[in-house]
């Protein structure tokens, strides 16, 4: 038995248990959360995952050995809920009037940008793919999940992970396509 | 990895939290007793509501922000100085300072301490982000790459989060995927061009419009980028000056405990105090509240009040990144 389904069969009996999942997973979670939704609605989004988690440990399936892609797939189900919340974080990424007034940092999103030309079409983009494409493409660029685990994650075949992440790679590349003054990409 | 995957990582390695730190209330609502126990169904569904209904929730955090927002007052008894004497005093400083020489291959340093605040108007306490200590090397002629590294403040040991601000050359600036290059524009000042007459400076401030507005956004952005240039920098206080609406807040702090006297303009979407020490009038950073947020196609939408304020601790022209003085 794994290490996370000995916490999770622990966890029934022991609720404490049921810590040892959270330390392993909570930053990695809340971190891919954060990125999606900003600060105010990933703490929200983490901790109902960790509730729903612990709500079902009574059924978890002892030969899943690894949780993080169960806990992945709880959290992307949250996030689904928010999705007017993901669609104003992504608005606001986009450098506005309002924020143009100090320098950069005053916008601390856009004092990271490498190329802010990039980000804002990049931006538009991720806001305007379907959730199911957008969750695969993220997922597996933000999280460094393998097909098999995003597959698991989201319940889904692993020719739909292809084809999702085929299809949301290709709205991508047509945005940066129209900005690439290069032609060469 | 493929290049539009590196940018998307890229974009996610952005918008990561800044200091891999998990909120601090989070592992107890997780973990607690009471809170592991099942949830009130009443409760989900508030915040379901409150999300769902963005107009009517827009409608009510405008009201609640309506108000004077009021960032650092504090309020000594005395009357507060005319808003001509502060324009004065600090124009006069700051054109007092000996201009710093600064070579077009050269390095603009600015150190400074940023604090973000969020307040969404519910129960839960503020969420502050930082203190951050913030270091950027901004090029000179802007045709070199800068670069911006963070970290928080009380925590020397914490790793540096680092950001490259591509150098704007012949136009095109280069991206993380050397096969996209994007087109630019010079940093603001770069070219060496901007004003240091007085009614020139408010002409530059208005250039793209006339709305006071602007102007006001352009002069604290001149502001700030000017810090080595001390004829510039006293053209600019003076031509806030003659912005209408602009006033004075005395007993303000920034975001370093710094007590200064601030010229502040509020405007629909936000309200900024630019920030000079109270006794010499050195110009020392920003407070700034975002009230509202356009979107790209020109709607607005009400933000959590998001209250921005960045002292700066040290200004020098340096011959390379990482130079400090």
């Amino acid at each position: 038995m794994g290490v996370d389904a000995e916490s999770m069969r622990a966890a029934r009996t022991d609720p404490d248990r049921f810590a040892d999942l959270y330390d392993r997973y909570a930053a990695q979670l809340y971190h891919y959360a954060y990125q999606r939704v900003g600060a105010q609605t990933a703490e929200d989004v983490v901790a109902d995952t960790f509730l729903a988690a612990f709500a079902q440990r009574d059924s978890y399936d002892p030969k899943r050995l690894d949780a993080r892609p169960w806990l992945f797939g709880i959290l992307t189900r949250k996030l689904a809920r928010h999705f007017r919340a993901e669609k104003t974080h992504y608005r606001a990424l986009l450098r506005t009037p309002a924020e143009s007034a100090v320098d950069g940092h005053a916008d601390r999103v856009a004092a990271r940008v490498a190329a802010s030309a990039v980000r804002a079409p990049l931006v538009a983009a991720l806001g305007k793919l379907s959730a199911g494409d957008r969750d695969v493409l993220l997922l597996i660029a933000w999280c460094d999940f393998s097909y098999d685990e995003v597959a698991r994650a989201l319940d889904i075949p692993l020719g739909t992970v292809r084809s999702r992440l085929n299809r949301a790679r290709r709205k991508v590349r047509a945005v940066l396509g129209d900005i690439d003054p290069t032609g060469e990409a | 990895m493929e290049p539009d995957l590196r940018l998307v990582r890229e974009l996610g390695e952005q918008l990561a939290p800044p200091t891999g730190a998990l909120p601090a209330d989070l592992r107890r609502r997780v973990l607690s007793a009471p809170v592991r126990a099942p949830r009130p169904r009443s409760w989900v569904s508030s915040r379901i509501w409150q999300t769902a209904l963005v107009g009517a929730a827009a409608a009510a955090a405008i009201a609640a922000i309506t108000g004077p927002v009021v960032i650092t007052h504090s309020g000594d008894g005395r009357p507060p100085p005319a808003t001509v004497d502060v324009v004065r005093l600090a124009s006069e400083r700051a054109a007092a300072v000996p201009a710093a020489i600064a070579w077009p291959d050269q390095f603009i340093y600015t150190e400074s301490v940023v604090l973000y605040r969020t307040i969404d108007g519910r129960s839960t306490p503020p969420a502050d982000d930082g203190p951050l200590l913030v270091r950027e090397w901004r090029s000179v002629n802007g045709t070199h790459d800068g670069l911006v590294r963070e970290r928080p403040r009380d925590q020397p040991a914490a790793a540096w989060r680092d950001a490259t601000v591509a150098g704007c050359r012949d136009g095109y600036q280069s991206t993380a995927v050397p096969e996209w290059r994007v087109p630019c524009m010079p940093d603001l000042g770069s070219d060496g061009s901007l004003p240091v007459d007085v009614d020139a400076m408010l002409a530059y401030l208005r250039r793209s419009g006339t709305s006071d507005d602007q102007a006001f956004d352009n002069a604290a952005r001149v502001l700030y980028v000017s810090q080595h240039a001390s004829a510039v920098q006293a053209a600019v206080v003076a031509a806030i000056g003659r912005i209408p609406g602009i006033t004075v807040r005395p007993g303000v702090v920034d975001a370093a405990g710094r007590p200064g006297v601030a010229l502040a303009y509020r405007s629909r979407d936000a309200e900024t105090e630019l920030v000079f020490d109270a006794s010499t009038y050195a110009y020392l950073g920003v407070n700034r509240t975002i009230l509202r947020r356009t979107t790209p196609n020109q709607a607005t939408e009400p933000a959590s009040r998001i209250l921005i304020r960045q002292a700066v601790e040290h200004v020098a022209i340096v011959d390379s990144i990482g130079s400090v003085r």
